[in-house]
């Protein structure tokens, strides 16, 4: 005879109820990732602003820059976006050791991606773009990659590590002195000093917090994506995810949103 | 009055068996609020269960052997197999309208001009292979060609296509937000609100002066 199923499964709470909870879960991390919609958005409109006014300055970035290192970051994060939403169709698929290995995959690329961030960082530095600074000497270790400096008796042995970096100066004195090592005297070093200090702290004060805010705002984000990411691995091997994988659907959301602003700073900062 | 105490009044009751299921066995709820028919279970061999000698006994044992006999008859098989379809047809229906925990995947992916193509990992693999061909057809685009309005447009215009892809497949907002469309608001009131802001911030004119145009 038939068999009448009158409970809808036998762990007490019915497929609709979790799936109930699951959508407010979801709807909870939307509104969350709404927040961090306007934080990027104040900064990256913050930038794009700067960039309308400030054509040939970043053009002058861009070339020293370069986008090597910034295409290869942008792809390990998409490919780490991928990973994440493979890993999630393994474990709503029930493989769970394909899970890890994917939602791994994302752990990796995405610390790699932040690596690829601090070489990028680095390189900045040298380049003397970097956060405002308003004490700036000569002898500052940021000026290491552009000049060799030699304190003599009198005046200083000055020596062009980096020829670009004095093409704009508006000196008293000739600069075309400077293709060869130089001796200057006292006064006109002071005079170099602060018309280099001034055009590095102008610079800076221009297109370093401008950078520096999204991106880094953003690396943290990727930081913490990676942490999350080691979570959810750790959760998924005790078997946390087998019956309800909203979890991972969650981290996804956070990490696909991470992604997607990258795509966008990419562009905006790095290309256009 | 309960189902209970209605199964006691019945013993003193001079209504026919049939008159009695007809208005005693009316539709049960189920505890997702449908209602079913209740199907009569009978259990073969309960007459041999029948112990005594005495009269009533042997008239239940009668009455029992005989509606063993009548299950097994055709008229009894076809209404066995009618409940049966029905519960069936009712099982698939709770199926479709209970909102499944996990999602049906397929390799194959239908992709427009190209048509279907099967991938390991299906369109979750198809997103990323335009992802990684639009960023290279962006950093080509950059590296190639002058600063010109034009280019702006269209590295801006990649880019949102790329976002688009990450947030409509890899987000899940083309499933998702059928279901729940308050997901689109989420999503586009503060994009909303930062565009006309910048629309705003443009039109505050570079040079002073009381307005718009006062330059």
């Amino acid at each position: 005879m038939a068999n009448i199923a009158l409970s809808a499964d036998g762990h007490g709470h019915s497929a609709a109820e979790v799936a109930h909870k699951n959508n407010n879960q979801k709807l909870a991390m939307w509104l969350y990732l709404a927040s961090e919609i306007v934080i990027f958005s104040i900064m990256i409109v913050g930038y794009a602003i700067w960039r309308l006014n400030e054509p040939i300055a970043v053009s002058n970035i861009h070339k020293t820059l370069g986008v090597g290192l910034v295409t290869i970051n942008t792809f390990l994060l998409l490919s780490s976006s991928w990973a994440m939403v493979m890993g999630l169709r393994a474990i709503e698929m029930g493989n769970r050791r394909q899970f890890m290995q994917w939602i791994g995959a994302t752990a990796l690329l995405g610390a790699i991606f932040v690596g690829g961030q601090w070489v990028e960082y680095r390189e900045l530095s040298h380049l003397n773009l970097t956060l405002q600074r308003s004490d700036l000497t000569l002898q500052d270790e940021i000026f290491e990659s552009s000049f060799e400096i030699v304190p003599l008796d009198e005046g200083y042995e000055v020596t062009m590590l980096n020829q670009q970096i004095i093409n704009d100066l508006d000196l008293s004195y000739d600069t075309t002195r400077f293709l060869e090592t130089t001796v200057l005297n006292e006064e006109e070093y002071a005079e170099f000093e602060a018309a280099i200090t001034a055009e590095v702290v102008q610079a800076t004060s221009n297109f370093g917090m401008r950078f520096y805010a999204p991106t880094a705002f953003h690396g943290a984000h990727v930081v913490i994506g990676v942490l999350l990411a080691l979570h959810v691995l750790y959760l998924g091997s005790k078997g946390f995810y087998d019956e309800n994988p909203i979890g991972v659907e969650l981290f996804g959301l956070y990490w696909h949103f991470v992604d997607v602003v990258w795509i966008l700073l990419f562009t905006l900062i790095y290309l256009v | 009055m309960t189902d209970e105490n209605k199964n006691e009044d019945n013993v003193q009751d001079e209504r026919t068996p049939n008159e009695i299921a007809a208005e005693t066995q009316g539709m049960l709820e189920t505890e997702e609020g449908r209602e079913v028919k209740p199907s009569p279970e009978y259990t073969p061999g309960e007459a041999e269960e029948i112990e005594g000698d005495d009269r009533a006994a042997e008239v239940t044992r009668g009455i029992l052997e005989k509606t063993e006999e009548l299950s097994e008859s055709e008229p009894a098989q076809a209404f066995d197999n009618a409940v049966e379809t029905v519960m069936e047809t009712l099982e698939e229906g709770s199926e479709t309208r209970m909102p499944s925990l996990h999602h049906h995947y397929t390799d194959e992916v239908a992709i427009p001009i190209i048509g279907t193509v099967t991938l390991p990992g299906g369109v979750y693999t198809a997103v990323f292979i335009a992802l990684g061909v639009f960023t290279l057809l962006e950093v080509l685009t950059a590296e190639l060609f002058a600063t010109s309005g034009i280019k702006i447009v269209l590295l801006m215009g990649m880019a949102v296509a790329k976002a688009f892809l990450v947030i409509w497949f890899y987000m899940h907002l083309n499933r998702d937000a059928r279901s729940n469309p308050l997901l689109y608001v989420v999503l586009l009131l503060p994009l909303t609100v930062t565009l006309l802001s910048i629309l705003y911030l443009l039109g505050v004119p570079s040079f002073g002066g009381l307005g718009y145009g006062a330059v």
